[in-house]
Parts: structure tokens; sequence; C-alpha cells
């Protein structure tokens, strides 16, 4: 054969290594051009095989994985946000309804002894966080939420205005001496003056803060009581036995 | 405060699916993460084979990678994840390729001699060996299978068998691919 037919088989075997067949590692051993040229080819490949090394094997800088899970985070965050906002739709639906009857009954108390003027007065007195609030012009930029506080509490001082500041009030004892509502209709809620603005901040918050309307909502954890899992109290003069069920009822009170 | 007005009756089923939904966003967070510690790398490398620049080939690989995040559910065998991972940053690398490619050819058709990129200087080719970029360019001739085969292969601690795992396609075909994109860039190189 001659060494026009053995080129293409020398080329190949340069960009395949592998083991020459018979026939051409004896053209090779008896031919000084064809050995050159499968050297000269040999060689190529190697530098190619260098370079595509370096092209396929880049490191990448030390930011680029914490800069994946961050945006990752973000995305994974703002599902949730979108989600909550899906499910928990009945819960704000509730809350903001929760509230326009609150409203609607503060509204339809008649004001007492004191005027809303001098009850905001001696609110922002005694409440700081409302005394800021309301002079929220000169409150610092960082909180955004400065401007709904002061209409929130421009509310809530309504309301306290409509029910007055003196002893604490409960809601349904409140409604209940207007002979408006039953009394399972209202529940029993005792709010301590000084705290009044911040209820009725919280509760005009919670159409916006579905999380908090759902911790709220939440029933308690029903965890076993510590009394039961403790051991009975051991004396050597004295031994104590635990309560029968039957007992423990009349024993407690 | 806890007993206040909004205790809401029936609201055990709503906290029981919160509850089975954060658990099983917890376990999906951990099996991503997982995926993305070792195919984070390979995304980069598929993208930077193709870009030849780190900053670009991480913008690529990042976006990739937040795509397999959001069809995780579809993805969590590990196989499966790869291979997608690696066709997904491959195609939007070639795509930020040409796109690139195009911005670069609208430049030099409108802009002024004034306004074109500055010539590389000596420091830059000395970075970058003629050679290289001459692999570089017959690279970016080859037909785009045998790139992405030739670039798979080339990685470090890649059998010919785990590309055909990648590539979801047999190894004979691996390895006829690998022959055929050798043998266009050694002609074009030679
Ligand atoms: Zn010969």
């Amino acid at each position: 054969m001659s060494c026009e037919a053995y080129r293409p088989k020398l080329i190949e075997a340069a960009a395949m290594p592998a083991e020459l067949n018979a026939a051409l590692q004896e053209h090779l051993d008896g031919c000084a051009s064809c050995r050159e040229l499968h050297a000269k080819e040999r060689s190529l490949f190697v530098a190619i095989d260098a370079a595509l090394s370096s092209v396929a094997n880049g490191e990448s800088t030390p930011s680029f994985l914490p800069r994946v899970r961050a945006a990752i985070e973000q995305e994974r965050a703002a599902s949730v946000a979108s989600h909550s906002r899906f499910v928990l739709w009945p819960v704000a639906a509730a809350a903001i309804a929760a509230v326009a009857v609150l409203f609607v009954v503060f509204q339809r108390i008649p004001p007492q002894q004191q005027t809303a003027s001098q009850l905001a007065a001696s609110s922002s007195a005694t409440t700081p966080a409302t005394g800021s609030a309301t002079s929220s012009s000169t409150n610092s930029a960082a909180d955004s939420e400065t401007g709904e506080i002061a209409s929130e509490s421009k509310v809530a001082q309504r309301e306290i205005a409509s029910y007055g500041v003196g002893k604490p009030r409960s809601f349904s004892t409140l409604a209940k001496s207007e002979g408006r509502i039953e009394s399972s209709q209202m529940p029993d809620v005792l709010v301590p003056p000084d705290e009044r603005i911040a209820l009725a901040k919280f509760v005009a918050a919670l159409p916006r803060r579905h999380e908090i309307a759902v911790a709220l909502t939440k029933p308690a954890l029903a965890a076993p009581s510590a009394d039961v899992l403790s051991t009975p109290l051991e004396i050597a003069e004295l031994k104590l036995e635990p309560l029968s069920p039957e007992q423990a009822p009349s024993e407690a009170k | 405060m806890q007993e206040l007005v909004l205790t809401q009756q029936g609201s055990t089923p709503r906290s029981a699916t919160d509850a089975q939904r954060l658990e099983s966003e917890a376990a999906t967070r951990e099996a991503f993460e997982s995926h993305l510690t070792e195919c984070g790398p390979l995304a980069f490398r598929v993208a930077r084979g193709v870009l030849r620049n780190t900053a670009d080939a991480e913008d690529v690989a990042q976006e990739a990678l937040l795509r397999a995040f959001r069809r995780f559910k579809h993805l969590r065998e590990r196989d499966r994840f790869r291979g997608w991972l690696v066709r997904i940053t491959f195609r939007l690398a070639l795509d930020r390729a040409r796109s690139a490619k195009r911005r670069e050819q609208r430049e030099t058709l409108w802009s002024r001699p004034e306004r074109q990129p500055p010539a590389p200087t000596a420091e830059d080719l000395a970075a970058r060996s003629q050679f290289a970029q001459r692999l570089d360019r017959a690279l970016d001739e080859l037909p785009e299978k045998l790139r992405l085969v030739l670039l798979l292969s080339a990685m470090q601690g890649h059998t010919l068998e785990e590309v055909a795992v990648l590539l979801g396609v047999p190894l004979g075909t691996v390895k006829s691919r690998l022959f055929l994109a050798r043998k266009q860039l050694a002609a074009k190189l030679r």
C-alpha cells in the first residue's frame, strides 16, 4: 500500500489514540515521512488537548455559588410570598372584615366625657410610640412605615376618643353596656388604656401582615402537661400518692 | 394577646397543610443544595467552555441553575438533573454568544473608528496564545452537538461513559461524535 493510502488512517489514529493496527505500525516502522507526519499529528492533538482542557476546566470565582444561592433564596421567598397571598386570602379577608366590624362598632358609640383632641394629647403624652408616629415628618427615612402608622394612629385616637381612657374596659363590656351586641358575639378582651392605640394599630395592620394573623389563629400545640409527666415526690417518712382522676377536680378547687 | 379576638374554628387543616408544606420545602431545599454544590461548577464550566469569559459564564450558569430550581420537582434524580442542567446551560451560553456576536457586528458596522473597542494590548495577546485563539474560533465553528461532546469529555474527571449518561445518548454515539469533532478541529488548526 502507498503512503497516500496510509495517511488518513494515520491522522485518525492520532485523533483517537489507540493501539495502531499491525499493518499501519509496520508501515510506520519502515517509512520515515509517514512517521514524521504521525508525530506532527500527535503533537497537534497534544496542543489541542491542552488548550481544550484549559477551556473546559475553568474555575469560577469564590462568590459564584453564594451568589446563586442568594438568587435562589430570593426567588423562593418571592414564590412563598405569592403562595401566601393566594392561600391566605381568606384570612386576609376575615381580618379586613373584623377591622370593618370593629370600626363600625366604635363609630356608633357616642363620645364620652373627654373630647377627641384632649384624648389625643393625653394619649400621645403617655404613649411615646404614638407621639413619634404622629410627628412622622421628623422621623428618619429608614422608618418607611411611619406614614402608615401615622394614619393608623389617627384612627386609633378616634377609637380611643369614642370610648374614653379611664379604667381598662373590654370591648364586650362596652358593647353590652350599649345594649347592641349579645355577649356571645363579642370576645372578652381587656385593653388597658395605654395599650389601646397599640391594639388599634395592630388590628389595622393585620390585613397586610398575613403571617401575624396566621400565627395568632393557629391553635396551640397539644403539648402534654408537665404535671402529668413528673414523678411523684419521694420522702422517706412521707409517701405521696398521685391523685386519682376522680379526686383531682375537687381537690384542685 | 394569644387569646384575642382571632381564635378561628377549624383552622387545624390549614396549619397541618402549612406544616407539611414547610417540611416538603425544607426537604426540597436540602436536596437542591446538594445538587447545586455538585453541579454548580459543572454548569459554570459548560458556560465558560462556550463563552470563554468567567463573568459571562457565571451569569449564564446562574440563570441555568435558577431554571433548574424552578423545575426541580421534575429533576430530583441526580443524572436527570445533571443532564438537564448541562443542556440548558449549553443552550443559554450559545444564545448569549450569538447575541454578543450580533452586537459586536452591529457596533463594528455603525460605530466610528474612535468608538471601536481598543485593540488588544501586548499583554492581552501574551495571555492568550495565538494557538488558543485559533482554537476558540475553530470551536465556535463546530456543530453544536460535536462541540458539547468535545467540551464535556475535556472536563477533568469525565469518562466517555459519564458523557453518554449526561447527554442521554449511547456510548457509541459519544465516541463517534468525539472522533468527528477532533478531526474537524484538527483540520481547522492544521
Ligand atoms: Zn509512508
